[in-house]
Parts: structure tokens; sequence; C-alpha cells
């Protein structure tokens, strides 16, 4: 049996780049939708500051009331402390949305390299196995050599990150 | 005149004011709605971003919670605040509405410079402009100025807690017309000199002193229950004063028989003795200002007293105190109370300030023992009263009258004064009342009426109803149980007196009532003239640098052509253009030396023309 008639049946077997390859596509796939989603919460809180922002122009607009006393000064103090509160929501939706994007950016990013090293892991089996060419065609013996079996268990490590499981399960409760 | 009433709508406009209410519901609701969208979006974030390796992730999702809890406290901000607002406006358009109400009422009268500053006062803000839209201008000029200058609009703030936008307002434009910082602290008392020099205040003539004894049925014949012989808590003081101010009104009735044109007013005095005979006690009941008594008809408890009685605490002297404390002092001397009798005195409304006034008069509290005041109603506020005397003042809470002076709060006053707030609107003769009212009101005025949710109150029965009502009102005063608990007998005088002599004629009536007007308009002339605001001002008809001759040629001068200028007085005698134009024919001589006197206190500008 030739070396690569027993990686097509280790590749069957879910060893080396037969499960990295489509694992890492799913996990780039899922760095893209992090990207779009965590966008478009950006853009969400964005809206939010703008509605918070009407809310400011209207209480800008009452300052000019034609009312003239301690009451009304009193009110004006009011709206000032409260209008104060109202730009802060805004400077803290701005940073909110920044940081959102930054964050998604950073995780989609993350989630790349995580997919990238996915296939690199995978590859890194394939490559073991082939190293043993000759030395031996029987595929437990293959399976078992130090130098595949560490390559696959770093491979499974990374496909098994809580990350992925983590960003799955959000955004299907959240935005898919 | 209207005109500028229109233009100036700069200090209240409650319309305005419930845009505003509703802008800050709206801002609360969508700030309630954010608070949800934003926590929602905090949640997502958090989850989304937790394994974001910069950290900035996590950070937006508690920048997102906290903001989330902010709009929350927004949006209760908002709604507590749109709920303030309305309050304000409520009572703004309560006070329109009150203003309105007391102008459509009967003609007050108020001569020369409390028409120019109250005009002044009024046109300045919406007040002036919403009751310039109601009542047609003859009848506006007189009574609006009493309450816009210490009325309604300070009603109005007081109830907010604020300070008087119609006090700010009547300092601003008494500057303008030349009344400087220290003339306008003391507008009350220099108010009260211009009431005595326009002849509406005058000094109780000793001559016109009557006094009858009572004897049961005479009190009033309407009363189901007789006067307290002794009160001892004030919603007996306030049965009390209800009779004496009904009986004062019924006796009015009976004024000018025999030919007699002069008013009178008067009060009550109950004498109190014990079983042998000893007088242990004398109760002084003082009205409240007798509505139907007009300017110069020589009352002493009139509208035009009220200035002059507010300002006459603290005197050194009963002379120069009003006509109405002189009748007080006359009343006691006659009844033969001497220093050591204890005497209680108890007054409503003009007649709360007259006690209170009374209480610190020097020669008054030495001559006399005083033992308990008892004041409703009053305008007060702003007058000093006795640091030892035990004193009870009663003010309903929807009473304008107490708000027409200083704070209700009384802030020098020492522990010996106690103030009850009563609340006649939730009885049951004031929700009955109150109902009927309204009805009124929805038939005759505006939809802003229709947000009215109280009704004012200032009458003595009303007083009497208010008082029975509250537990506090039946704590009896120690001092005054001592008394009845010694009574064995009373005694009850009607004391009544006037300005003039009795058989004073209607020619000298009005010629002290054309003299007084003629010295008023000299004395607001001449404050004009020597306003150094005004000087340079651009006049109609007039050079920028215009002398007093052409300023007297042009606007004074045709004064005396026209009384219609004077229509607020309700003046029409033809004594007025005598005294503006002397050289006119005119049929009477000047009879009495003391209005002679008078005249000759005029003013330089007039003298030459003598």
């Amino acid at each position: 049996m030739s070396v690569e008639s027993v990686m097509g049946v280790a590749w069957s077997a879910g060893i080396g780049s037969g499960v990295s390859g489509p694992v890492s596509a799913e996990v780039w796939t899922l760095a893209q939708e992090v990207r779009i989603y965590s966008q478009s919460l950006a853009q969400n809180i964005e809206a939010f500051q703008a509605e918070s922002e009407q809310v400011s122009a209207q209480l800008d607009a009452m300052y000019a009331v034609k009312w003239v006393s301690d009451a009304a000064t009193q009110f004006r103090d009011s709206l000032d402390t409260s209008n104060e509160e109202q730009y802060d929501t805004q400077r803290s939706l701005a940073d909110a949305a920044a940081k959102t994007r930054i964050g998604g950016e950073a995780l989609a990013q993350e989630l790349e390299t995580l997919a990238a090293n996915i296939a690199s892991a995978g590859a890194a089996v394939d490559q073991g196995m082939r190293s043993l060419e000759g030395a031996t065609d029987h595929l437990p013996d293959i399976l078992t050599n130090p130098l595949v079996s560490s390559a696959q268990a770093h491979l499974e490590s990374l496909i098994h990150s809580p990350l992925i499981s983590s960003v799955q399960n959000t955004l299907t409760a959240g935005a898919r | 005149m209207s005109q500028n009433m229109c233009m100036a709508r700069t200090e209240v406009d409650t319309d305005s004011l419930t845009e505003v209410v509703e802008q800050l519901k709206t801002a609360g609701e969508t700030n309630q709605d954010l608070a949800v969208d934003v926590s929602l979006i905090a949640a997502q974030v958090t989850a989304l971003l937790s394994f974001d390796p910069t950290g900035e992730g996590l950070h937006a999702g508690a920048i997102l919670t906290a903001t989330g809890a902010k709009f929350f406290l927004l949006s209760q901000g908002h709604k507590t605040l749109s709920a303030k607002v309305e309050t304000a406006r409520n009572n703004y358009i309560d006070a329109e509405r009150l203003a309105t109400e007391i102008l459509q009422g009967p003609e007050g009268y108020v001569p020369g410079l409390l028409y120019l500053a109250g005009k002044s006062v009024a046109t300045g803000g919406v007040l002036g402009e919403k009751i310039a839209d109601k009542v047609p201008f003859a009848s506006i000029v007189s009574p609006l100025v009493a309450r816009a200058l210490f009325g309604m609009g300070y009603y109005a703030d007081l109830k907010m807690n604020g300070e008087s936008f119609a006090r700010k307002r009547r300092d601003e434009r008494m500057g303008e017309l030349g009344m400087s910082a220290s003339w306008r602290r003391d507008v009350g008392k220099h108010l009260k000199e211009f009431g005595v020099k326009t002849g509406v205040v005058r000094d109780l003539n000793d001559s016109s002193v009557r006094v009858e004894k009572l004897e049961g049925k005479k009190e009033y014949e309407d009363a189901t229950q007789p006067m307290f012989a002794v009160p001892v808590t004030p919603y007996q003081w306030a049965h009390n004063l209800e009779l004496v101010g009904k009986g004062e009104d019924a006796m009015d009735a009976l004024d000018g028989g025999d030919g007699e044109i002069i008013e009178y007013d008067g009060l009550r005095v109950q004498v109190v003795r014990d079983g042998e005979g000893n007088t242990i006690a004398a109760n002084v009941y003082v009205p409240g200002t007798d509505p139907d008594s007009p300017a110069y008809s020589g009352g002493i408890n009139t509208w035009s007293t009220n200035v002059a009685s507010i300002n006459a605490d603290n005197l050194d002297t009963l002379e120069e105190s009003t006509a109405m404390m002189q009748l007080v002092d006359r009343a006691l001397s006659d009844a033969g109370i001497s220093s050591d009798v204890p005497v209680n005195l108890g007054g409503f409304s003009q007649g709360a300030a007259t006690v209170s006034a009374l209480s610190t008069n020097k020669e008054f509290v030495k001559k006399y023992k005083l033992n308990y005041l008892y004041m409703q109603g009053g305008p007060t506020g702003d007058m000093k009263v006795s640091p030892n005397i035990p004193t009870m003042i009663v003010a309903d809470r929807n009473d304008p009258v107490p708000h027409l002076q200083g704070s209700s709060a009384y802030p020098d006053r020492g522990k010996n004064v106690r103030t009850i707030e009563t609340n006649y609107d939730i009885t049951p003769d004031g929700i009955e009342k109150f109902k009927e009212r309204d009805v009124d009101h929805l038939e005759q005025n505006d939809e802003h009426i229709k947000l009215v949710t109280s009704m004012p109150v200032h009458g003595y029965d009303e007083y009497t109803t208010a008082t029975e009502a509250i537990p506090q009102s039946h704590i009896p005063e120690q001092s005054l149980l001592d008394i009845r608990d010694r009574m064995a007998s009373t005694e009850n005088y009607e004391v009544s007196g006037s300005s003039f002599a009795p058989g004073t004629s209607q020619q000298d009536i009005s010629l002290n009532r054309a003299l007084g007007i003629g010295s008023g308009a000299y004395d607001v002339t001449e404050k004009i003239l020597n306003n150094t605001a005004s000087k340079g001002a651009k006049l109609p008809g007039l050079p920028e640098d215009y002398s007093s001759t052409e300023f007297y040629d042009k606007y004074v001068d045709p004064l005396g052509e026209s009384p219609k200028a004077f229509l607020y007085t309700g003046v029409e005698s033809p004594a007025l253009a005598w005294v503006l134009n002397p050289s006119a024919q005119y049929s009477e001589p000047l009879q009495a030396s003391s209005q002679a006197e008078r005249f000759s206190t005029f003013t330089p500008a007039l003298k030459p023309a003598l």
C-alpha cells in the first residue's frame, strides 16, 4: 500500500488536511461574518447616537421658551444638567461604536489567523505522513508515529478552539 | 396701548410651555426606548466580542451597558421635568385667570403713579397682554395697576417658590421712570406718601367717630350662631370676624341717611367683664376692605387705603399711622380700656394688616397691654409683627391676598408667631362652590380655563368654613381660655369713622379729589422730568433737549381740557379743569383751609400758575 493510498484513507478518517481544509474554510467564513456583524452592530450604535442627538436638539430648542423667573432659571438649570448627560450618551455611543469596530476587526483577524493555522496544522500532518514513505505502509503504524500523532494532536486542538464554538453560538443567537 | 401689550409677550408664554411639556414627554419616551435598545446591543456586543484579543470589544460592551442605564435615568428625569413644567404652566394659567377674574370685578381706585408703574409693569408681560385681550382699555387701567404691581405674577411665582417676576419688572420699569434704587426699595413708603398727597389716604376725622352699643340681635341679622363672647380658637375668631364683616356691609347700606354723603368704615369692640363688673379684656375686630367705598369718599378701609395699611408698621406714633389704626385707638379709649387690661386684636385682609401694624406701633403698644393677635387672609408678609405677643396667622392656600406681599413663609418671625395654612377647596362647601364656579368658567372662558384646578378664596365665610375643617384650628389659646373662665358678661360696640367731618359737602369732596389728583399728577410729572434716563429720550412732538415748559405745554396742560385723561380714577369733576387751569372760571371758591394748605404744597411747576 502506497503512502498516497494510506493518506487517502487517513483523510477519509478525519486525519490531516482531510479535516483541516473544510474547517479552515469554515472558520475563514466565520471571520467574514464576524466582520460584517460587528460592522452592523457599530452602525446600529451610531443610529442610537443619532437618535440621542435629536433629543439634544429638542432640549436645546427648549432654552428659547419665553419664560423669565427663578422657576424658569431652575428649569434651564435642570435642562443644562440633563442635556450634558444626553451629550455624554452620544460621546459614549460614538466610543462604543469605534471600539466595536476595532474589536470586531480584531476578532475577525484572529479567526482568519486561526483558519490559516488550522490549514497549516493539517499540512503538517500530511507532511509527517509523507516523510514516512518507504518506512512503513501500515496505517496504524503511521498514525502512531510520534511525528504524525503530535501534528494531528495540534491540529485537533486548533479545530476545537472554544473561540470557534463561542462565535458560532453568538452568531446563531444574534444576527445570522 | 393694545399694540404695545401685544408686542411684548416676553415673560411667560404658556403656549410655548405646553409645547415644552410635550417635547419633554417625547424626549423621555425616546430615551426609554434607547435604554432598552442600547441594553440589548450591549449584551450582543459583549457576547460576540468577549474573545476579541484587544479587549476593545469588552470595553465597548461595558460602555453600552452603562449608557443604557443612563438613558433610563434620563427618561425618568425628562418625565419628571415635564411634570414640573406642566405644573408651572398650570400655575401661570391659574394666575392669569385669577388676574382676569379680579380685573373684571369692581373698579378699583388707584391714582397716578400706581397707574404709570403698573402699566409699565403690565405691558412687559404676558399677563398684561392676555388681560388686555379680555377687558376693554377703559376698565383695565386702574385695577390692573394694583394687581400687576403687587400681584398676580408674584402669586404665580410664589407658587413655584421663586421670586416675583412682576416685582422684578416693577423695579426695572420704575428705574426707567427715573426712580432710584433706594426709592424703589422704599416703594411702599413712597406709595403711602403718594396716597396721602393725592388725598385718598387721610387721617381720621375725630368729629366723625360714632359709637353704638349693640344689643344681641343687631350683631348681624342673618347670623345663625351669635358671636363668641371670648373666641379662643382660629375658627371662633374667623366666625366673629365674619359676623363683624357682614355687619359692616349691612351698615354700609345705612350710610347716606339724613343727607350724609361721606363714607364711614367701622370695627367692633367686645368689652369683657368679670362677675364684679371689672373690665378684664377687650377684643377688637377689624374687618377687610370695604369694596363699595370709593376712593375720595372719606372711607378709611377702602381699596385706596390698602397700600397705606401695609406700610404702616413699625411707626413711632399713632398720628403718623392710618385712620383705621387711629379708630382702633379711639374705640379702646372711648371704651375706657386702661393700660393694664389685656387687649386681643383680630383682623381680616386689610384688617389683618392693621392688626400687624398696631402690634409694632410704639405709641399703641405703650398705651395698651396687647395680649393676643389673630390675622387671617392678610397681605402682611413684608410687615413687621410684634416679636413677643402670641400671634396666629391663618392663610388659605388658594387665597391670593396673603401672597400679595412678601413670602408666605414669614422668614423673620419669632416663636410667638404660629401660621396655619387652610384649604377651603377640600371642605364640602368648597367642593360644592368649586363645581359651580368651574361650570361658569367652562361656559364663559377660553380653553385655558378648563385647566384650572383651584379657585381663589378670600371671603369671611370661606375662612370660617376652612378653619372649622382643620384640627389645628381647634387648639385653644391658653391666655384667652383664662379670660373666658373669668368672664361673666360682654358688651359689643360698633365704632365707625370717616376721614371727613359729618356734613362735608359734595363740593368739598370734589375739590379734595381734584386737588389730590392734580397734586399727584404733578408729582409724577416732576419725577419724570427729573429722570435722567428720560432726559434726552425722544418724545413725539418734542425736541430731544426739551425743557420742562415744553414738556408741560405738550403733555400736561392739555390734560386740563380733557378730564378723560384721568378716567382711571373715575374723575369727572370740573374742579380738575380748574386745578389745571386756574385762570378759567370755577363756580366754587376754595373753602377748607386744610385743602388750601394741601394745595400750597404743590410742586413748583404749578405754583407760578396760582
